[in-house]
């Protein structure tokens, strides 16, 4: 079963932007996916003045917003599940 | 602040951003112009009628930023002049912090008084014949309100026995525990000063943004670019957790000083000397008969007696509010200094505005959008520092009840322990004050705070108001118990 990782930028560029709405959505994704939901906090992506900043599966996302990151993360997880 | 981050919001912190970055540039009034498009092209905005109406309101909510008040300066100058008259003010404080921008406000249509589908077309027409403008007529059926009639007594919707008229208030308005905004004629909301508390709880409530508060970032910006005098940051204790999970106490402590300030000291500091002082003062009040006395270290609660309730305006405790305590400590030890307050309150900024030791007061969302700015990221700043300026009852005074908790903890065991009365929030407060009018609140000490949950809930600042609760506990108990003062 793979996993999903997730960065997200907690600068203060974009905390200012809302990192803490994407971490209330990420805190119940992890309900939903439990271990498989890798979620870790960083300082900066590079994404400043862009932001909230979060690169999943190595993929930079700007401007995301909590309904994006859902979707994303449901995607790609629930892609998984439907292949097995 | 609420738990969801609107796009106005957002917009808000990047106008802030923007105008702080030229301001360190020393590039305000060459670029300022700019601005507008800038912001613009970086967001989809399209909640107006057309882009020049988008535009017209950013440059009024720059204006505000600058800390110019919209009848002081004229509604045709552009914004290069607008950045020189505020470069040239000399008194930057401002005793009424808030602004309703007119343009900005959408005169919401919303008709105070609706008919619903709960209307039954009863055969009385109670509501028609309460009304005293003659403004409801029967149109198929159906009771019909003459808006240009309709002076939105409210008799119609009291009258109808079935509650089929609703009535819908604006977020301002609705928001405003002191009843300080109403709308003019044309229907744009209007602010009366001498209502107004400055709590800030409309500047979070309307959903457009159209209320805005006067910054001081820019004159901020160019005492820290100076080296004439020390520039001190008074922080308030619920600055903890407010600028994100990866940066720490000590690390907002180290970024404030890479930004300029030459010290960086906790507010809490003074609030363990107001505890004091206001525990001593409720035993000499006591004693001297007095009936009950109110805390002080609330701006907006303060206001709101003496505007509402002058009556009881003689109950509130005489000790100076923590943050003019610690100005004066610091400015004893050192009178050139320039002192800067930031917190999460928009009414300190009124409060500082009659106090000549404070330069400046700045909220949270100010001060990191200012760090933002100039390039300071916190949560990449590493830090050994730990804040050891204040014990844990005056970190206390961020939450409800936690003055409360400090002043009993100074009374002496003799003295009868006061019945304390928490009024948590503007709107239990002007509770509090009607039931005290009318002989019904037994308390003898009031503790007000105007904002719901205390300062952590603040209009300025950038956290769940839960989380930073959270944390607040966190930061009392970590916190040097021999720092708390003595009486004296």
């Amino acid at each position: 079963m793979s996993i999903v990782n997730i960065e997200l930028c907690a600068g203060t560029a974009c905390h200012l932007m809302g990192t803490e709405q994407l971490l209330n959505s990420l805190e119940n994704l992890q309900k939903r996916w439990g271990k498989r939901l890798h979620v870790q906090l960083t300082h900066c992506l590079g994404g400043c003045g862009q932001g909230p900043t979060a690169r999943v599966n190595g993929q930079l996302y700007y401007k995301l917003t909590a309904e994006q990151l859902e979707n994303t993360v449901n995607e790609l997880l629930e892609l998984e599940r439907g292949a097995l | 602040m609420s738990t969801t981050l609107s796009e106005v919001v957002k917009i808000k912190r990047q106008l802030y951003t923007a105008v702080a970055r030229l301001a360190w540039a020393g590039k305000l009034e060459e670029e300022i112009d700019s601005i507008p498009d800038q912001i613009l092209t970086n967001n989809e905005i399209n909640y107006r009628c057309c882009e020049h109406k988008e535009r017209a309101i950013l440059k009024e909510k720059i204006r505000v930023i600058l800390g110019l008040p919209a009848d002081q300066v004229s509604k045709h100058d552009p914004l290069h002049s607008l950045a020189a008259t505020a470069l040239k003010r000399a008194d930057t404080k401002h005793a009424c912090a808030l602004e309703m921008i007119a343009v900005a406000c959408d005169r919401c249509p919303i008709d105070r008084y609706m008919i619903t589908d709960a209307c039954r077309n009863c055969g009385a027409h109670y509501c028609k014949n309460s009304c005293p403008k003659n403004a409801i007529t029967i149109v198929n059926n159906r009771p019909y309100i003459d808006r240009n009639r309709c002076i939105e007594c409210g008799r119609c919707a009291s009258s109808c026995l079935f509650n089929a008229i609703v009535e819908i208030t604006r977020p301002c308005e609705q928001a405003c525990a002191v009843s300080a905004i109403k709308p003019d004629k044309e229907g744009i909301a209007q602010i009366n000063p001498d209502k107004c508390v400055g709590c800030g709880a409309c500047v979070n409530a309307c959903p457009f943004g159209s209320i805005g508060d006067y910054t001081q970032i820019v004159p901020t910006i160019n005492m820290l670019k100076q080296a004439d005098y020390p520039v001190y940051a008074l922080i308030a204790p619920s600055f903890v957790g407010q600028f994100g999970p990866k940066v720490d106490a000590g690390a907002v402590i180290a970024g404030l000083q890479q930004m300029g300030f030459h010290r960086v000291t906790e507010v809490a500091q003074g609030a363990e000397t107001v505890a004091a002082l206001e525990a001593a003062e409720y035993v000499e009040r006591r004693q001297g008969g007095a009936a009950l006395m109110t805390t002080s270290c609330c701006p907006a609660f303060v206001a709101m007696i003496k505007k509402h309730y002058p009556d009881q305006q003689h109950y509130i405790s005489h000790t100076p509010s923590p943050m003019i305590q610690l100005a004066a400590a610091i400015k004893a030890q050192e009178p050139n200094a320039r002192l800067v307050f930031i917190g999460p309150c928009i009414a300190k900024k009124q409060e500082a505005a009659a106090h000549p030791t404070i330069d400046a007061v700045l909220t949270f969302e100010e001060i990191a959008c200012m760090l933002v700015a100039k390039g300071l990221n916190l949560a990449a700043v590493t830090s050994q520092l730990e804040p050891n300026d204040a014990g844990p009852l005056g970190r206390g005074f961020a939450k409800s009840g936690g003055v409360a908790e400090a002043l009993l903890a100074h009374l002496s065991p003799d003295i009868a322990k006061p019945k304390v009365y928490q009024a948590n929030g503007l709107q239990a407060a002007v509770a509090a004050c009607d039931q005290l009018r009318a002989g019904q609140l037994v308390a003898d000490f009031i503790e007000g705070m105007a904002c719901e949950g205390g300062c952590i809930a603040g209009p300025g600042t950038l956290i769940n108001p839960r989380v930073a609760e959270k944390l607040l506990d966190r930061f009392c108990a970590a916190a040097d118990i021999s720092k708390q003062a003595t009486g004296n």
